[in-house]
Order: structure tokens, then C-alpha cells, then sequence
């Protein structure tokens, strides 16, 4: 786990001509094959972060070295190959007639040979359960459907990085959670590192690593359970907790005595199946 | 006048006449009342947007017909007929702040009032109170919305409809990408609108818990069909067909399954975190 893939130091952003500081002095590392889930609320610098990591913002200072590679001007270009960024409103970012051809996209914008794009868009529709859908009008696709294109889009280029800005948040529960577990598997096929912003918090609690980002800094992160811990006590943040720190709570908040840390849910079942 | 809608036996079909035919509606008959709140619930392409549309006339059905407020739409409906409809029936898309424009907050939201014949004072008035409603501070008014953070955009874009003073407000999965403390504020927003406005809302969403929380009326769809149309309540009790038709429970009665699934039994099975901690204070915990 010891090959940063991802290495962020004294990163600093604002926009031009604002006085708010967006991202404030942040320093972390992502390592290779790493599932990161990157909370926090909306206009905490979650998406800003991920626009800067993919190079399309500019910081106003600190350094981003991605893959080894120092990220700037010249590099861009080989920074870019190395991620994919699925972004939150699909509309935003098809380009292709059907589906077919919107997948094509990106990958002949990387030059891969005819046969190979070929076989690797049909894959990809396959993994995302779309083959179906192959030569239709993207815009006639519902929102979910949308983002399993998205999602096959960013699979297909074969990044070593892959970006989720809030990619599955108009998918069905079911859907959305076999995404997930789709994007997990092949990750460890193929090793790639996975930084998903999300709301949702049963995804959160799949990443191997949560980095809270709270009003342009890092305000915790470690593994899921202590970071929920965390967040817990510090509810002024208004994230989301998971659902057995909820019945906890509002226990608690009626008069009851409940065990002081974090319950998992089996531990919760379990502690509410030994009374009386 | 009630605001009722009524369909009777429609079908839709996307790209009429070309290969490429599909179709989104299978012979879809229901009935949503006047003042009621009505969740519709279904997987991902299973037609739910398509339908919504259909309630404002901005698609007609292929076969069949519907009404609204008394209006019968069919597919020989001409547009200049459903003008007074989209007044009375505001529609909400996903992601509604990518329609904005205007150069201030306040001038967007005045836009569809003076578009449907208000003076610009009557218009600047009635924007002002539709900010108010949807909890847009006086301060933001005249900056322009593109400043704003996502969940305050939306919630212009929300008071732009509810400006228009809609009977029937429509949603299509109005909180998806917002944080949970704003989805939490639009969600109450909605129910405020449909408690003191006496509102028909219609909510098209994937999260159980919000159809748990607020609604009274819910209908499944599947491939195009309508599967059930019932009350949360009824839905949801049949675990078994909640679990073949891949659809989720509300969180609170997940877990009352997993419980009872451990021999604790319910009076009722709980529909929301407040249900649940009712029946779980049953269970004779220690006070602190």
C-alpha cells in the first residue's frame, strides 16, 4: 500500500476575483488501488478538489503530483491519461449521437486503435448493464440510465485513477449499489485507485479510507468507523451518519443509556437483542 | 376547483415509427387526488420520468388519454390547450438550477410570473414571497444565482415554480447531489408546501425513507408498467415483494426485519426512526 499514487501538498484554491478561500492549505496522500471517499457538504471543496487533481483548475499554490508526475502546464496532457472523472450531471458531459459513439469518445481521443475501441465499448456497456442501449440517443436515457453510460465512458479508457463526482446519485438503490460493487471488483482486478465524492453514506462506509473536507480543509479522516465516530461527536457539520448511529442517537436524545462509541449495525442488533 | 389527475389506460412510445421504437408506458390507469402527496417508485429506466411528463402535457400519451383538472390530453391534444395547464402544474426537473439565466436571483424568479402576464411589480412581489417560502435570505437577491452554492441555486430554481403559484407541483428527484442537511430543508419545504399550501405534490424518488416520511400515496412501476398503487404502509409490510421486485425498504423497517429476523417482535413495524425508536423504547432500556 506504500506507492502514493496520488500526493497532495500545501494545495491552496480560490476563485479569481472571490474572497473566500475554496481549498485552504490541504496536504494528503492517495496510495495505489486505494478506495477513498471524499464527504463533506455541499461547497466544502469536494468537487473543486477532484477539478484540480484532473487538472481542469488551476491552484493558487501547492503542488499535485500524480503518478510521480508533477502536475502543471506541460504536463497536463499525461496527467489527464491517467484519470477519469465521471461527473455528477451526465448531460454535462455526453458528446456522442448514440451511446455507442459517446463511449468511443474518450478513447478516441486517446488514440486507441479501431478493433480495440471496438471491443472495449462493448464491454463496457456490458458491465454496466447497458448493451441494450447501445445505439440509442443518449438524452432519451433516464438520469440512472445516464450515469451507468457515464460510468462505462470512464471504465472503458482503462485509467489508473478513476474520479466519481457524485456518479451514482440518480440511480435506483439497487442499481447504484451494484455499481459499486462493479467499480470495487474490477479495481482490484485491474489495481486502478478510486476517489468517490459522495452523500451517500453505506457507500462511504465501502472505502477504505474517508477524508471529511469541511469548509476548504481536512477536518478528519481514517478508516469508515473512525471517521463516523468523529463526525458524530462533532455534529455541527450536518453530514450524514450511518443509520445504527441514528436509532443510537435519538435514543440517547429521549434519556436512554446506549454503549458510548461506535456501533456497527450487527453490534447494535446484537446489544438491543441482550436487553431484557 | 379540485386538481385531480386522472389516466386512463396510457401508453407511451419514444421515437414513434423508427427502429429505434421503444416503448417507455405500458397501459398505465391511476388516479391521484387533489391535496394528496404521491411518491412514485421505481428502478432506473422503468419509466417514472416518462409518466411524470405526461401530468403536464409536456408529452401526450401514444394510445389513451388522461385528465387533468378536468382537461382531457390525448395525443390529438394541441399545445395552445394546456397553456392554463403548465400554470397549474409546476414541474421541477432534476438538477433544475441548470435552467437559471437571469442576471439576479430575484429577476430569475419573476421570470415565468411576468412570462405568463403579470406586471413586473405584480411579478417582483410574488418572486419575493416564493423566495421567502423556499427560505432565500433578502441578501441574495440581487446577486446573480450562477454565484450560488448548488443547494441555493436550487432553491431559486424551485422558487421560480412556485412563484407561478402551481396547485399540482411535480418532482423528479429534486435533492439528487445535495448534501443530506439540504436535501433534509428542500424535503421539509415540500411537505410545508403541501401541509399549509395544500399542494398536490408528486415526487418521483429512489429513497425509500422519503416515501416512508412524507408521502400517502405511492405507486411501483416496472418496465413501463404500473406494479402496485397503494399507501407506504401496505407497501412496504410485504417484505417478500419489496425483495422481488428489487426495491428497498425504508431504513427503519430494514432494520425491524433484521430484528425481528433475531425473535424481537413488533406491535407495528415501524415506518420511520421515530416509529422505530417508539417500539424499541418498548424494550426496556436503561434511563441514563
Amino acid at each position: 500500500m506504500d506507492n502514493k499514487i496520488i500526493s497532495i501538498e500545501n494545495l491552496k484554491f480560490q476563485y479569481p476575483n472571490q474572497d473566500n478561500v475554496i481549498l485552504n492549505d490541504i496536504s494528503f496522500d492517495i496510495f495505489k488501488g486505494e478506495w477513498i471517499a471524499l464527504i463533506g457538504h455541499n461547497g466544502s471543496g469536494k468537487s473543486t478538489l477532484a477539478r484540480l487533481i484532473d487538472g481542469l483548475l488551476k491552484p493558487l499554490s501547492g503542488e499535485i503530483i500524480v503518478d510521480n508526475i508533477n502536475l502543471n502546464y506541460d504536463t497536463l496532457w499525461d496527467v489527464r491519461a491517467k484519470i477519469a472523472m465521471v461527473f455528477q450531471n451526465p448531460d454535462n458531459q455526453f458528446v456522442g449521437a448514440d451511446v455507442m459513439s459517446d463511449i468511443a469518445f474518450g478513447l478516441e481521443n486517446r488514440g486507441i486503435p479501431r478493433e480495440e475501441m471496438i471491443v472495449r465499448v462493448n464491454e463496457a456497456l456490458k458491465l454496466v448493464n447497458m448493451e441494450k442501449f447501445a445505439e440509442h440517443d443518449p438524452s432519451h436515457l433516464s438520469g440512472g440510465q445516464k450515469q451507468r453510460v457515464a460510468i462505462a465512458s470512464a471504465i472503458a479508457l482503462e485509467p489508473e485513477i478513476i474520479i466519481l463526482d457524485e456518479a451514482t446519485s440518480m440511480l435506483d438503490p439497487e442499481g447504484r449499489i451494484e455499481l459499486i460493487n462493479l467499480i470495487n471488483k474490477l479495481r482490484k482486478e485491474k489495481n486502478f485507485t478510486v476517489i468517490s465524492i459522495t452523500h451517500d453514506i453505506d457507500e462511504a462506509t465501502l472505502a477504505d479510507r474517508v477524508l471529511v473536507l469541511n469548509d476548504g480543509e481536512i477536518i478528519t479522516q481514517g478508516s469508515p468507523a473512525e471517521v463516523f465516530y468523529n463526525i458524530n461527536e462533532m455534529n455541527t457539520l450536518g453530514l450524514d451518519i450511518p443509520y445504527p448511529q441514528k436509532i443510537a442517537n435519538e435514543l440517547k436524545k429521549r434519556g436512554y443509556k446506549v454503549p458510548n462509541k461506535y456501533l456497527t449495525r450487527s453490534e447494535l442488533i446484537d446489544w438491543l437483542c441482550q436487553l431484557n | 376547483m379540485a386538481m385531480s389527475i386522472k389516466l386512463n389506460n396510457i401508453s407511451y412510445s419514444y421515437e414513434s415509427d423508427t427502429p429505434l421504437e421503444y416503448q417507455a408506458l405500458h397501459q398505465i390507469s391511476l388516479e391521484i387526488d387533489d391535496g394528496s402527496y404521491t411518491a412514485i417508485v421505481g428502478h432506473t429506466g422503468s419509466g417514472k420520468s416518462t409518466l411524470l411528463q405526461h401530468f403536464n402535457g409536456l408529452l401526450k400519451p401514444s394510445e389513451g388519454y388522461l385528465s387533468v383538472n378536468g382537461l382531457k390530453i390525448d395525443k390529438d391534444t394541441k399545445n395552445r390547450d394546456l397553456n392554463a395547464l403548465r400554470k397549474d402544474v409546476g414541474f421541477i426537473f432534476q438538477f433544475p438550477e441548470s435552467q437559471l439565466f437571469e442576471e439576479t436571483v430575484i429577476k430569475d424568479i419573476a421570470f415565468a410570473p411576468k412570462n405568463f402576464g403579470m406586471s413586473d411589480q405584480q411579478a417582483n412581489e410574488v418572486a419575493k414571497k416564493a423566495a421567502k417560502m423556499v427560505g432565500l435570505s433578502e441578501s441574495l437577491f440581487e446577486k446573480s444565482p450562477f454565484e450560488l452554492s448548488g443547494g441555493q441555486m436550487r432553491r431559486v430554481a424551485i422558487a421560480g415554480i412556485i412563484a407561478m403559484q402551481p396547485k399540482i407541483l411535480i418532482l423528479d428527484e429534486p435533492t439528487a447531489g445535495l448534501d443530506p442537511i439540504g436535501r433534509k430543508q428542500i424535503m421539509d419545504l415540500f411537505y410545508k408546501l403541501h401541509q399549509e399550501y395544500k399542494m398536490t405534490i408528486i415526487l418521483v424518488t429512489h429513497q425509500m425513507n422519503d416515501v416512508a416520511d412524507y408521502a400517502d400515496h405511492v405507486i411501483v412501476l416496472e418496465d413501463g408498467k404500473k406494479i402496485a398503487d397503494t399507501t407506504p404502509r401496505e407497501l412496504f409490510k410485504n417484505k417478500q415483494w419489496i425483495v422481488k421486485h428489487h426495491l428497498s425498504l425504508p431504513q427503519a423497517m430494514e432494520f425491524a426485519f433484521e430484528l425481528q429476523a433475531k425473535g424481537i417482535n413488533f406491535e407495528k413495524m415501524p415506518l420511520t426512526l421515530s416509529e422505530l425508536v417508539d417500539e424499541l423504547e418498548k424494550r426496556g432500556i436503561q434511563h441514563e
